[in-house]
C-alpha cells in the first residue's frame, strides 16, 4: 500500500525540506540579542575600559543588594463599605452577552475585586454551550484600551455632555430630515429607545421625517432578498448545523466568520468525530482557503465569481435526480475535479435528505435564490433550516445604506446619528461617504474611541465599553439575553474628564427623554417579555432570574400575517442572472473576513493582532493570498519567514490602491487571490500605529483595509473584485512575522490522519501502537524500553488533557482565552520575526497532500501516472489542513526536567510538570529538549521595557488591570510554559476540600478547554474513571504526539478522520519511528511498520543527521 | 538606678492587683458587663441614646420588671400581645418603628444585664498611667557591663604586661642576656610594640594561622548573616495610621479573629477589615481605653460617619491606608482558607499570640520558604472526617503500608511540590 501523504507547515519545507529544517533546527534560532543590546547602549564604539566595566558591575552589584535590605512598604487600602457580593481575591462570575454587529456571543464574565479579567462562554445557553470564538474572548482587552474616548467632543474639540446634548437637540429641532444609521438592532430596548426617539421629533406643525437605516459592514443581504423573494420573508433564517449529516458550503466560512459561527461550530463540531463508523460529512467550494475550507472532508476550489455556477451544477445534479427542471448554467473553471465533487455532493445530498444543508456566503441574491431551492429540494426547511425562526444579528439591505449616501449627498440629511458602525472606514469607495458625510448638517458617532467615523462627525457621544452597560438582545426570536455591567464605566464623569455615556441613553436625551436605560429597559421588559413567557409569575422574579441566567426563552409575539402570495422566482431566471454576474476578466480578488479581525471592530487589540492567522500564520498584518503556483510564475518569493522578507507587491483593486505582502497560500484557487477585511485601520489606537504600513492619510497602520474595493453592483454589496492588478512595489521586498516556522519538530510527523473509510478497518490499521527496535533489533512496545522509573502518579489526581483533532476547526479561541487566563505577554511584530512569540498554546497547522514530489515521481507502488498527477494535484496547490493544537505535553518522563541544572522545573504527583519561574535562571536547556517545542523564554521584561510599552496589553496602568492576580507575571530571563491552568486545579480542589467532596467532572477545566466551540479539548482527572476524559483518552483514536521518544505525556490526542470513501493510512505519524533508538540500521527492524513508512524514510534519515548537531 | 526599677515594677504590680481585686469583687456585674457588650453594645449605651435609648434608669422607666425582661427576649411578640402597653407602643413609635431584634437569653441573663446597667462599675482614669508604665521598656544594662568588663579586662592585662616587662628588666640586670636565654626568654626590651608582636608571632607561626583561619571563617559568617536576612522581616512593625491594638481587640475583648478578617476563611487573602466592620462597633465606642477618641476619631472621619447626627455622609468616606505587614513575593500564592480552613490551623500558629501584641503590630514568623516548608514536612493533613481525603488517604496507606503510616503530613500529600504555591 503506497498511499503516502506528504505533512508540511510553509511551501518552503514542501520544496527544500533540508533547507526549512537547518533554518529552524535551532530553538532559539538567533545568537544572543547582543547587537540590539549594544546598538541602544551604542557600547561598541564607547571607550568603556574592560576595568571601568568591572567597577560598574561590582558597583552594580552593591547597590543592588543595598537596595535590596530595604523594606518594601505596601499600602492597603480596604473598603469603606465593603459590597456584599465582593470579597477580595475571590473571583465572581457575570452572565453577560456580546454582540458588535458581526459577532454574537452569551458569555461569564470573570471579574476579581470588581475588574473583569476573562471572558468564557455562557455554559447553560444551548446556543454556544460555551463557546466563544476569539474576537468575542478578546473583546476583554478592549475595555481597557486608552484610545478610549473619555469625553465628548463638538466639532473635534472636546467639550461637555450639556453643550453636546445642546448642540444636537438644537440641530433636531429645525431638522427635516432625521435618520438613524446603525448595525443590526438585536435589542429590544434599543429599538424601542430608537422608536421613542422617533416618536418624539419634530411636532404637527413641522413634521419630521425620520428614517433607521440598518447597515452591516459584511452584509448578508443577499441571503435576506433571496428569502424575501422565495417566502416573502426577509431574514436571515436560523441553520441547524448539528442536525445536518451533510453539509455543504459555497463560500460559506461558518465555523469562523459567516453569521452566527459560535453557534454553528458548536452544532458542527456534534457530528464531527466518528460515532458507531458514522460522522457527517462536509463539502466546501471555496476560493480562498477558510478555517471552515480546512475542516472539510472534501474542498473544491473555485473562483468567487463562478461560485454561482458551481451552485447551478449542484442544482442541476439535485434537480435531475429529483425530476424537477434543470436550469442552464456555463462552464467554469474547474482544475481539481470540482465537477466530480459537486455530483458526489448531489447524491449525498439525496440520500440524507432532511438531514442535510446547504449555505451559500455569496452576497448575490440569485445564487441565493438558487441555494433555496436546492435546500427545498433536498428537505432541509424545518429540518436544518427554520426560516420562521428568523436570526436577526444580520438585518440590512444595502440598498437602504446606498441610498443613505445618495439622500447625504444631496444634502438632504439634517442629522445623523451613527451607531455601532464605522462606515469612513467600511464604505466602499465608490459610495463617496466622506463627501456625504461633510453634507450632513449635524452628524452624532457613538463610537467609544475617536475613530474613523467619530473623529470626523460634529459630534462624538463616546458610548461606554459593553462591559459597563444594561444591554438585552434579541439574537433569535424567542430568546431574549440579558448584558449586565460587570464594571462601573471606566471613564465616569471627574473633575478632568466628562466621561462615557451610554448610546441609548444619549439617543433619548436628544429628545429630552430622562430615564436611565436601566430603567427604561426594565419597563420594557416588563410591558414586552414579562407577557410572553409562563416561567415566572412575578416581573421581579423573571428578571433577577434572567439577569442570573443571561438569558430567557419565551413564546414571541405572533408576527402580522403578510396576506400577499410570495410566488417564488422561477430558478432558471434566477440561474441565468447568475451566468451574467459570473463574467470577470483578469485575476478576481476575494475579500474576506478572517477569525482575528473580522471587520476590524478590534483592531486596537493586540491579542486578536498578535494572534497568528489559522492558515498561513501571519501575525500583524493582512496580505494578498495567492496560491504557491501562481506566486512561484509571477516571480515571488514563496520562502518568507523570519529569515527572508515576503514579496511587497502594489495591488489595485476595484479602484483602490494599496500596497500588500503576497503570502503563498495553498488552497487559494489559481488566478485569483484574497485579501482579508479589518486591516488598516487608522484612528483605532496606540497599537496599530505600530504597523508597518502607511495608510493613504499617512498615518501608520497594520495591513491595507480594502473595504472600500467592494462593489456595490445591482445594489448589494459585493465581496469580490475582478480586474486586479498587482506588480512588485518598488520596495520589493517586505518583513513579515510568521509564527508556523518558529518552532519545527524536525520533520517527525505529529500529525495522524485517516479516512472514516479506513478508520472502520479498526485501530491497528490506523493508529497501531508505536514500537521501537531495541539494541538487540527486538521490536518492542515504547513503554518497555523505558530510562527513567515511573512517576508516583497513581494516587490522587492524575490531570490530563485530550484533544480530538477531528473536532478541532483551529479556530484559536484557547490561543486568546489562554493569553488572558494567564497574562501572556503580547511582544509584538519585531519580536515574533525572531521567534521570539510566547503564546503557551500554538495551533499548528500542517497541510496535507497525496502527492509529494518524491512521491510523485516514484511511478512505482500504483501512484499512477505522473504526468497526470503532477497536472493534477501539484502538493502545494489545493491540499488539505490540518490543526493541531499544541501545548506543554506534561509529559511523565519530560525531556525538560532531566536537562534544568537548577530543579526550576519538576513533576508532581499529579502528572503536571512544574515550572517554577523564582528558582528558573535562564539557562534554556529545557526548551532545547523539548520535543514539542512548547517552552518560551522571556528576553524582555515585557511589561517595564518601554520597547512593549505600544504593543503590550499589560504595559499601562489601565491596562494592567486585565491581569489575572492568581497568575505571577514573569521577570525577564526565566521560561515559561503551559501550567494545564495550574491555579484553577488548585482552586478546584481547594473548592472541593472546604465543601469536603470530591472534584466533580468538569468542575476544573483549563481556559483553553473551556471556550472550545467544538469541545474537541477535553480536561479532567485521568485517574478518575468516571471523568470524560478518561473515557476519551481511551479510545482507540487515542495517541501520544511523538509516542515513540518516550516521553509518556499526559495529553491524548485522537486521530483526525476525513469522510472520504478512499482509504487513508497514516504515513509515519510519529509511530513506529524506531531511528530514534535504533540508529540508521532499523529498517529491516519493523516490518509491521515498514507498509506505512514509505518514502519517509529516507526524509527522517536527513533529520536525524541534522538534530544529531 | 536599680531602685527606680524596682519602684516601677512595684506599681505594675499594685496595679493589675488592684485591678484584679476590682474585678473579682465585681464577678457579678462583670458577667453582666460581658453579656451587654455582646448582646447589646451594638445598639445601646448606657448614657447615651444610640440606635436604641440610653438604657441608665430603663429599669425605672418601665412599669414592671417582668415586662421588661419579656419586652428584651421578644419586643415584637410583646407588643403584639400588649397593646395596652403605651410606654411600650409609644418607644416602638419614638424610634422610627425599628424593632429591637429578639434576643436569645435567659431570664437570669438579662437579670444580669440589667443589673450591670443599674451600676456600671466606674472607669478608672488612672489606668493610663499604670499602662503607660507596662507600656514602657525596661532598659537594657548588658552593653554597659560588657564594656565595663572589657575596659577592667584590658586594664588588668596592661598591669600584668608591665610587671611581666618589669620583671624582665629585672633579670636582665641581675643575670644578663645568657641568664635570659637559659630560662627560654627573648630580650625584647628595646624592641618596639610592633616588634614585640613581630618576634612572637614568628615564634608561634602554627597557632596564628590557625587563629587567621578561624577569624576568617567568624568574618565570612557574620557578612553570611545580614544576606540571609535580606527580605526577612521578622518583627516588622511599621507605624500605622491608626493606633489599632491587637491587645485590646483581639485579647481584652475577645473578639474572634475573622469576625474582622473575614476572607481567611473564604479566599486567599485574610484581608484588612472594612471601615464598616470597624463601625459595627465603633458606632457605639467612641472613647478608647488608650487613646481616648482620639484614635477612633480617625475611624469615623476614614469612613465617613457623622457622630452628631449617626449617620454616614458619603462623600465624606476616604478609607483607611494602612500598611500592609505580612508581604508575601508576587510568586507566591499563599491561600488562607486553605490552611484555616481545610488545614484547621489556628491563626497563632503563624501570626503568633496576636492577643498579646499590642500597637504597633509586628510581623511574627519569618514567612521564608524554609519556614513554610518546615511545617510541611511535619504537619499532619486532617484527612478525617473530609471525604476529599478518602481515596488518597487509602492510597497513601497503601504507598506507606512498609512504614505502617496512618495519618500522613503535608509534604506526603504532595504538599511541598513546587506548583503547589508557585504558579
Amino acid at each position: 500500500m503506497s498511499n503516502s501523504r506528504q505533512y508540511w507547515q510553509s511551501v518552503e519545507q514542501l520544496e527544500d525540506n533540508e533547507a526549512f529544517i537547518a533554518k529552524n533546527q535551532d530553538e532559539f534560532s538567533e545568537d544572543l540579542p547582543l547587537d540590539q543590546f549594544l546598538e541602544k547602549q551604542e557600547l561598541s564604539t564607547s571607550s568603556t575600559s574592560r576595568r571601568d566595566f568591572l567597577k560598574f558591575v561590582g558597583f552594580s552589584v552593591t547597590a543592588a543588594t543595598l537596595a535590596a535590605c530595604e523594606t518594601p512598604v505596601m499600602k492597603s487600602i480596604p473598603y469603606v463599605i465593603k459590597p456584599e457580593e465582593v470579597t477580595a481575591g475571590i473571583a465572581n462570575y457575570y452572565a453577560s452577552a456580546y454582540y458588535d454587529g458581526f459577532d454574537f456571543a452569551p458569555i461569564l464574565v470573570k471579574t476579581r475585586e470588581g475588574r473583569p479579567i476573562h471572558i468564557e462562554g455562557n455554559k447553560q445557553c444551548g446556543m454556544t454551550q460555551g463557546g466563544v470564538n476569539t474576537r468575542v474572548n478578546s473583546s476583554l482587552l478592549s475595555l481597557y484600551d486608552v484610545a478610549r474616548a473619555r469625553n465628548p467632543r463638538l466639532n473635534g474639540e472636546e467639550t461637555k455632555w450639556t453643550k453636546v446634548d445642546k448642540a444636537v437637540k438644537a440641530s433636531l429641532a429645525s431638522a427635516k430630515n432625521v435618520r438613524i444609521l446603525s448595525n443590526s438592532i438585536i435589542s429590544p430596548s434599543t429599538q424601542l429607545a430608537i422608536d421613542t426617539f422617533a416618536a418624539n421629533l419634530g411636532s404637527e406643525e413641522a413634521p419630521v421625517n425620520f428614517q433607521h437605516v440598518t447597515y452591516d459592514e459584511y452584509s448578508a443581504s443577499g441571503i435576506i432578498g433571496a428569502n424575501k423573494n422565495y417566502f416573502g420573508k426577509a431574514v436571515v433564517p436560523h441553520y441547524l448545523f448539528r442536525k445536518a449529516n451533510i453539509i455543504v458550503s459555497f463560500g460559506a466560512d461558518f465555523l469562523s466568520t459567516w453569521l452566527n459561527s459560535s453557534q454553528y461550530a458548536a452544532g458542527y463540531g456534534m457530528h464531527r468525530s466518528p460515532k458507531n463508523g458514522e460522522m457527517s460529512r462536509h463539502y466546501q467550494f471555496e476560493a480562498n482557503f477558510s478555517i471552515t475550507g480546512t475542516n472539510a472532508d472534501i474542498r473544491g476550489a473555485v473562483k468567487p465569481n463562478e461560485i454561482g455556477l458551481a451552485v447551478i451544477d449542484l442544482y442541476n445534479a439535485v434537480a435531475k435526480a429529483t425530476g424537477n427542471a434543470t436550469v442552464k448554467g456555463a462552464a467554469y473553471n474547474d482544475d481539481n475535479q470540482v465537477a466530480i465533487k459537486i455530483e458526489k455532493a448531489a447524491k449525498d445530498l439525496l440520500a440524507n435528505k432532511g438531514k442535510s444543508l446547504v449555505v451559500c456566503g455569496s452576497n448575490d441574491i440569485a445564487t441565493q435564490e438558487l441555494i433555496n431551492g436546492i435546500n427545498k429540494m433536498v428537505g432541509s426547511y424545518d429540518h436544518t433550516i427554520e426560516i420562521d425562526k428568523p436570526l436577526n444579528i444580520r438585518k440590512a439591505n444595502d440598498t437602504d445604506f446606498i441610498n443613505l449616501v445618495k439622500e447625504m449627498k444631496s444634502g438632504a440629511v439634517d442629522t445623523l446619528l451613527i451607531y455601532g458602525v464605522n462606515p469612513m472606514y467600511s464604505a466602499p469607495a465608490d459610495l463617496g461617504f466622506a463627501d456625504a458625510l461633510a453634507k450632513v448638517k449635524m452628524s452624532v458617532s457613538f463610537s467609544g474611541v475617536a475613530d474613523e467615523t467619530g473623529s470626523v462627525t460634529t459630534v462624538l457621544a463616546p458610548d461606554n465599553h459593553y462591559f459597563e452597560n444594561w444591554n438585552d438582545y434579541s439574537p433569535v426570536d424567542g430568546a431574549a439575553f440579558i448584558a449586565q455591567p460587570v464594571i462601573r464605566p471606566l471613564f465616569s464623569k471627574t473633575k478632568e474628564h466628562q466621561g462615557t455615556r451610554q448610546a441609548q441613553e444619549s439617543i433619548l436625551s436628544f429628545v429630552k427623554v430622562k430615564t436611565s436605560f436601566y430603567d427604561f429597559m426594565r419597563e420594557n421588559w416588563n410591558t414586552s417579555i414579562f407577557p410572553l413567557q409562563k416561567d415566572f409569575t412575578t416581573f421581579d422574579e423573571m428578571w433577577n432570574n434572567t439577569v442570573h441566567d443571561g438569558f430567557i426563552h419565551f413564546t414571541p409575539a405572533p408576527k402580522p400575517m403578510t396576506l400577499e402570495m410570495v410566488i417564488a422566482p422561477e430558478a432558471s431566471t434566477s440561474a441565468s442572472a447568475v451566468v451574467k454576474g459570473s463574467k470577470a476578466t483578469g485575476i478576481v480578488a476575494e475579500l474576506f473576513t478572517e477569525t482575528n479581525m473580522g471587520v476590524g471592530n478590534q483592531a486596537n487589540n493586540p491579542w486578536l493582532q498578535e494572534l497568528p492567522n489559522v492558515i498561513t500564520k501571519v501575525t500583524w498584518d493582512n496580505y494578498v493570498a495567492m496560491n504557491p503556483t501562481d506566486c512561484a510564475e509571477a516571480g515571488y518569493n514563496t520562502r518568507y519567514g523570519q529569515h527572508e522578507p515576503a514579496s511587497l507587491v502594489n495591488v489595485t483593486v476595484g479602484g483602490v490602491a494599496v500596497k500588500l505582502p503576497v503570502i503563498a497560500t495553498p488552497g487559494q484557487k489559481l488566478g485569483t487571490v484574497s485579501i482579508a477585511l479589518g486591516y488598516g485601520r487608522t484612528k483605532a489606537g496606540k497599537v496599530v500605529e505600530q504597523g508597518d504600513m502607511t495608510a493613504p492619510d499617512g498615518s501608520k497602520t497594520i495591513g491595507a483595509n480594502v473595504f472600500g474595493a467592494v462593489s456595490t453592483k445591482g445594489g448589494n454589496f459585493n465581496y469580490y473584485v475582478d480586474n486586479v492588478t498587482i506588480e512588485l512595489a518598488e520596495e520589493k521586498e517586505y518583513p513579515i512575522g510568521l509564527a508556523q516556522t518558529h518552532f519545527t519538530e524536525m520533520d517527525r510527523k505529529i500529525v495522524n490522519e485517516t479516512s472514516l473509510a479506513t478508520f472502520v478497518k479498526g485501530k491497528d490499521v490506523y493508529n497501531p501502537d508505536p514500537t521501537v527496535v531495541d539494541a538487540y533489533g527486538v521490536s518492542q512496545k515504547v513503554e518497555k524500553l523505558d530510562l527513567w522509573a515511573a512517576q508516583g502518579i497513581a494516587n490522587g489526581h492524575r490531570w490530563g488533557m485530550t484533544i480530538d483533532l477531528s473536532k478541532c476547526i483551529g479556530c484559536s479561541a484557547c490561543i486568546t482565552s489562554c493569553h488572558s487566563e494567564n497574562n501572556v505577554p503580547v511582544v509584538g511584530k519585531d519580536e515574533v520575526r525572531r521567534n521570539r512569540i510566547m503564546a503557551w498554546l500554538r495551533v499548528d497547522r500542517y497541510f496535507s497532500s497525496d502527492m509529494s514530489k518524491v512521491a510523485a515521481a516514484n511511478t512505482e507502488g500504483g501512484i499512477g501516472v505522473k504526468a497526470m498527477y503532477e497536472k493534477m494535484e501539484i502538493p502545494a496547490e489545493y491540499p488539505e489542513a490540518v490543526h493541531q493544537p499544541v501545548m506543554c505535553q506534561q509529559c511523565n518522563h519530560a525531556p525538560c526536567e532531566t536537562v534544568c541544572p537548577v530543579a526550576a522545573t519538576t513533576h508532581s504527583d499529579e502528572g503536571l510538570n512544574q515550572m517554577t519561574y523564582n528558582r528558573c535562571i535562564g539557562t534554556r536547556y529545557c526548551a532545547n529538549n523539548c520535543p514539542y517545542k512548547v517552552r518560551r523564554f522571556n528576553w524582555f521584561n515585557y511589561v517595564g521595557d518601554t520597547k512593549f510599552t505600544d504593543v503590550n496589553p499589560s504595559q499601562n496602568d489601565l491596562a494592567r488591570m486585565v491581569l489575572n492576580p492568581d497568575v505571577v507575571v514573569r521577570a525577564r530571563g526565566v521560561m515559561e510554559k503551559c501550567s494545564f491552568c495550574v491555579q484553577r486545579i488548585q482552586l478546584g480542589k481547594l473548592d472541593a476540600k472546604k465543601e469536603g467532596r470530591t472534584v466533580a467532572d468538569g468542575e476544573i477545566v483549563s481556559a483553553c478547554s473551556s471556550v472550545c466551540p467544538t469541545h474537541a479539548i477535553q480536561f479532567g482527572d485521568l485517574n478518575d474513571s468516571e471523568t470524560k476524559v478518561k473515557e476519551v483518552s481511551q479510545d482507540e483514536r487515542s495517541y501520544h504526539l511523538l509516542e515513540e521518544v518516550g516521553t509518556q505525556p499526559n495529553v491524548f490526542y485522537l486521530t483526525k478522520v476525513r469522510n472520504i470513501d478512499e482509504d487513508r493510512i497514516p504515513a509515519g505519524i510519529g509511530h513506529g519511528g524506531g531511528h530514534h533508538e535504533g540508529g540508521h540500521g532499523e529498517h529491516e527492524g519493523h516490518e509491521a511498520e515498514a507498509s506505512h513508512e514509505t518514502e519517509a524514510h529516507d526524509e527522517d534519515s536527513h533529520t536525524e543527521e541534522h538534530s544529531s548537531h | 538606678m536599680s531602685l527606680k526599677i524596682s519602684i516601677n515594677k512595684f506599681k505594675v504590680h499594685l496595679g493589675v492587683l488592684s485591678l484584679f481585686l476590682v474585678l473579682t469583687l465585681s464577678g457579678f456585674s462583670q458577667d453582666g458587663q460581658k453579656l451587654f457588650k455582646a448582646n447589646c453594645a451594638a445598639c445601646h449605651k448606657i448614657d447615651k441614646k444610640l440606635v436604641g435609648p440610653a438604657l441608665s434608669g430603663v429599669q425605672d422607666r418601665w412599669e414592671s420588671k417582668e415586662n421588661l425582661i419579656s419586652w428584651i427576649s421578644n419586643s415584637s411578640e410583646y407588643l403584639k400581645n400588649n397593646p395596652g402597653d403605651s410606654y411600650a407602643q409609644d418607644l416602638f413609635v419614638k424610634f422610627n418603628k425599628v424593632q429591637m431584634a429578639a434576643m436569645p437569653l435567659t431570664t437570669a441573663e438579662i437579670e444580669a444585664i440589667l443589673a450591670y446597667v443599674a451600676a456600671p462599675p466606674v472607669e478608672k482614669k488612672a489606668a493610663p498611667v499604670a499602662e503607660a508604665a507596662a507600656a514602657a521598656p525596661e532598659d537594657d544594662y548588658t552593653n554597659v557591663w560588657l564594656l565595663t568588663f572589657a575596659v577592667v579586662f584590658f586594664i588588668v592585662i596592661g598591669v600584668l604586661l608591665s610587671v611581666k616587662d618589669s620583671l624582665k628588666k629585672l633579670l636582665l640586670d641581675l643575670k644578663g642576656e645568657d641568664g635570659l636565654a637559659a630560662i627560654g626568654e627573648v630580650n625584647d626590651i628595646g624592641l618596639s610594640m610592633f616588634g614585640k608582636l613581630g618576634m612572637w608571632f614568628g615564634n608561634n607561626s602554627k597557632a596564628v594561622i590557625g587563629l587567621a583561619v578561624i577569624g576568617f571563617i567568624v568574618v565570612l559568617y557574620m557578612l553570611w548573616l545580614p544576606l540571609m536576612s535580606i527580605g526577612v522581616y521578622t518583627g516588622y512593625a511599621p507605624e500605622q495610621p491608626i493606633k489599632f491594638s491587637h491587645k485590646i481587640h483581639a485579647g481584652d475583648d475577645g473578639i474572634n479573629c475573622v469576625y474582622c478578617h473575614f476572607g481567611a476563611e473564604k479566599g486567599r487573602t485574610s484581608g484588612i477589615p472594612p471601615v464598616n466592620v470597624c463601625m459595627n462597633c465603633h458606632k457605639g465606642i467612641e472613647s478608647g481605653k488608650l487613646y481616648g477618641t482620639e484614635e477612633i476619631a480617625k475611624i469615623y472621619e476614614a469612613a465617613g460617619w457623622d457622630a452628631e447626627n449617626q449617620k454616614y455622609i458619603p462623600r465624606n468616606q476616604k478609607g483607611i491606608k494602612w500598611t500592609k505587614i505580612h508581604n508575601l513575593p508576587d510568586h507566591v500564592y499563599f491561600n488562607h482558607s486553605q490552611h484555616v480552613v481545610v488545614g484547621k490551623l489556628d491563626c497563632v500558629e503563624c501570626h503568633g499570640d496576636v492577643a498579646t501584641f499590642d500597637y504597633p503590630m509586628h510581623q511574627e514568623k519569618p514567612l521564608t520558604m524554609g519556614w513554610c516548608i518546615e511545617c510541611h514536612r511535619t504537619k499532619e493533613v486532617k484527612m478525617n472526617g473530609n471525604p476529599y481525603y478518602d481515596k488518597l488517604h487509602d492510597q497513601l496507606v497503601e504507598k506507606y503500608k512498609e512504614e505502617g503510616l496512618e495519618t500522613f503530613t503535608v509534604n506526603q500529600a504532595g504538599g511541598i511540590e513546587c506548583a503547589k504555591c508557585h504558579y
